[in-house]
């Protein structure tokens, strides 16, 4: 039975262009969250290669586990028996890696005061993760600047590992990435994020900004990861449930839950082939809008939200990976006295057009409110990177976003530079 | 300003895990490990092609794949720089690396790309290949010429 708010919300142009613009304006605001490291090729003494398919950042499945193992490559002895690589960080050089942008934009749809082409410096960001002695292993992500200018710790966590190869639990703590797919949605060969899955909230619900399924969260995760290898092939199994402080009533991360409870993560992940997957995920959160009842009665109001979803890729051919993913999303306002139902999917391709320069097309989809018919935002997006060095990348992308007719167009090239 | 505090302390958390870490990790650094790192960087940073032109189109074809598969997660100069030469050698390391998590390598690549090496090792590297031979039991010797032999009939043996 489909859910439908008691009054309609309707969308003014206002609404509209504010959408198109928030869409638009995605291009720089919403970097992909894997990335990929150096210092943890050079601590291994291996190539982007081993982790990272087709290009990085994108993961194929030893970089996948690398991460679950906390920082532990996955190996095998001379009988082809699994076994767990470790090479602990010597110096910051092996622990750290900086990344920096520089880009140019041309934007359709800008906000007053600004131009519609720019050179812009982005992102500066370090990553350093290390494995800490047999079970523990540490990883912070500091952003010096942000594509917004400021200052911001992305990732600060401690995570806890035992098992053997095959059977690896987890207990990780902190400012964490709570997804475990990192294959299209966090980390897609160009520097837009996909609608559905995107760290800035972009379904809004009454007052409540809403609630974006990319953000970094605080919180508290268990793991279980199944590994076999059998010739090379591997074949992985990855289950987390995690228990998050959610959001605050801006819809920004919660930094400690002052609000309404806790919000729970659960996801479930399959890795097969040398870089497929198909997984799940379902997260039950809430929030109170208006805690100190300073917006217009009705005064401190709830909003229950769940968000679950599938997602998986799958190489048709040696060149060419799929990537698509659906997520809906419930959210149940006491201000709006009802349900407001949202849908985001999106269908991707890459194709590699020659070693270390790859094409993509994506077909972005959202529908804010699937009662609402005019407000379906759907976007085309065509890309390239090329990875020069193992340290430089050039990337230029162009997104064509509309919504009720209305369309919006932008264009960005990328340098990034990446030691 | 309560923000930028808190961004304060929290960088200070990160950087202290980060510090405790690699303080941690040096301590546990292997002994031998330096030693081992000069001698893969001496290997990687020698030639990093090899001239097929006069070899079979057998080996030729070989050589691609080699150069394919065997680039993926170490530099290709490592295996042609490297000091193996013996088909049990070649056999074992090749395995190792099938064996390997993602390899991509199936029983039919390892079987062609052992086949260059060891054609790649009687050519390139014959003295130090009869040399190797000359060290091993007779027994043993008879059993490495005849494998090298199956592949490159022309080879001389010690």
């Amino acid at each position: 039975m489909k859910d439908h708010p008691s009054h309609p919300v309707a969308v003014s142009s206002t609404v509209r262009w504010f959408a198109l613009l928030m869409v638009s304006s995605a291009i720089w605001l919403l970097p992909g969250q894997a990335r990929s490291v150096p210092a943890y090729a050079r601590r291994y003494d291996t190539k982007c290669e081993t982790c990272h398919s087709p290009i990085p950042p994108r993961l194929n499945q030893t970089g996948e586990v690398f991460r679950r193992w906390g920082f532990r490559l996955p190996d095998a002895d001379e009988n082809g028996k699994l076994t767990m690589k470790t090479v602990p960080a010597h110096g910051i050089g092996e622990a750290a890696s900086i990344s920096a942008e520089f880009s140019g934009h041309y934007d359709q749809y800008v906000s007053p005061g600004e131009s519609k082409s720019s050179l812009e410096m982005g992102e500066v960001v370090v990553v350093a993760g290390t494995s800490i002695g047999e079970h523990l292993s540490t990883q912070a992500i500091f952003v010096p600047r942000n594509g917004e200018g400021g200052v911001e710790l992305e990732n600060a966590q401690l995570q806890y590992n035992r098992g053997v190869p095959s059977h690896q639990f987890s207990l990780r703590a902190g400012l964490i990435e709570p997804f475990l797919w990192m294959k299209g949605t966090h980390g897609t060969l160009t520097p837009t994020g996909t609608l559905a899955f995107s760290e800035s909230p972009l379904i809004p619900v009454g007052d409540f900004p809403g609630f974006a399924l990319g953000m970094n969260q605080v919180e508290m995760e268990a793991g279980y990861t199944f590994t076999r290898l059998r010739k090379g092939k591997m074949w992985t199994t990855m289950l987390s449930a995690a228990v998050l402080n959610g959001v605050d009533e801006t819809g920004d991360k919660a930094a400690r839950n002052t609000t309404d409870g806790m919000d729970v993560f659960l996801q479930a992940v399959q890795l097969f082939g040398a870089r497929n997957s198909f997984g799940g995920f379902y997260y039950k959160g809430r929030t109170v809008i208006d805690p100190l009842s300073l917006l217009a009665p009705p005064g401190p109001f709830r909003d229950h939200f769940s968000r679950y979803g599938v997602m998986g890729n799958y190489a048709l051919f040696d060149r060419v990976d799929l990537v698509a993913a659906l997520a809906d999303g419930k959210d149940r306002s006491d201000e709006l006295n009802g349900n407001v139902v949202s849908r985001g999917a999106y269908g991707q391709v890459d194709v590699t057009i020659m070693n270390r320069w790859i094409a993509d097309y994506r077909r972005d989809y959202l529908d804010p409110n699937r009662s609402v018919s005019d407000d379906l935002i759907r976007a085309h997006v065509l890309g390239t990177t090329y990875q020069a060095e193992d340290n430089l990348f050039f990337t230029a992308e162009y997104q064509e976003a509309e919504q009720a007719g209305a369309k919006s167009h932008g264009f960005t090239g990328t340098i990034r530079l990446v030691y | 300003m309560r923000c930028y505090s808190r961004q304060l302390a929290t960088f200070f958390v990160a950087s202290s895990i980060a510090g405790i870490a690699l303080f941690a990790s040096a301590l546990a650094e292997e002994p031998d490990s330096a030693a081992i790192k000069a001698h893969l960087k001496a290997l990687d940073s020698g030639p990093k092609s090899i001239d097929v032109a006069k070899y079979p189109d057998e080996q030729k074809a070989g050589y691609k794949l080699f150069t394919k598969k065997c680039s993926k997660c170490h530099t290709i100069a490592r295996p042609i720089n490297s000091d193996f030469v013996l088909p049990g050698q070649w056999e074992r390391y090749i395995k190792r690396m099938m064996f390997k998590p993602n390899s991509q390598m199936s029983d039919a690549d390892g079987k062609r790309i052992f086949r260059f090496l060891v054609y790649d090792a009687t050519v390139r590297k014959r003295e130090l290949l009869k040399k190797a031979l000359l060290g091993m039991t007779a027994e043993e010797r008879a059993e490495a010429i005849e494998k090298i032999k199956s592949i490159n009939p022309a080879f001389t043996a010690p």
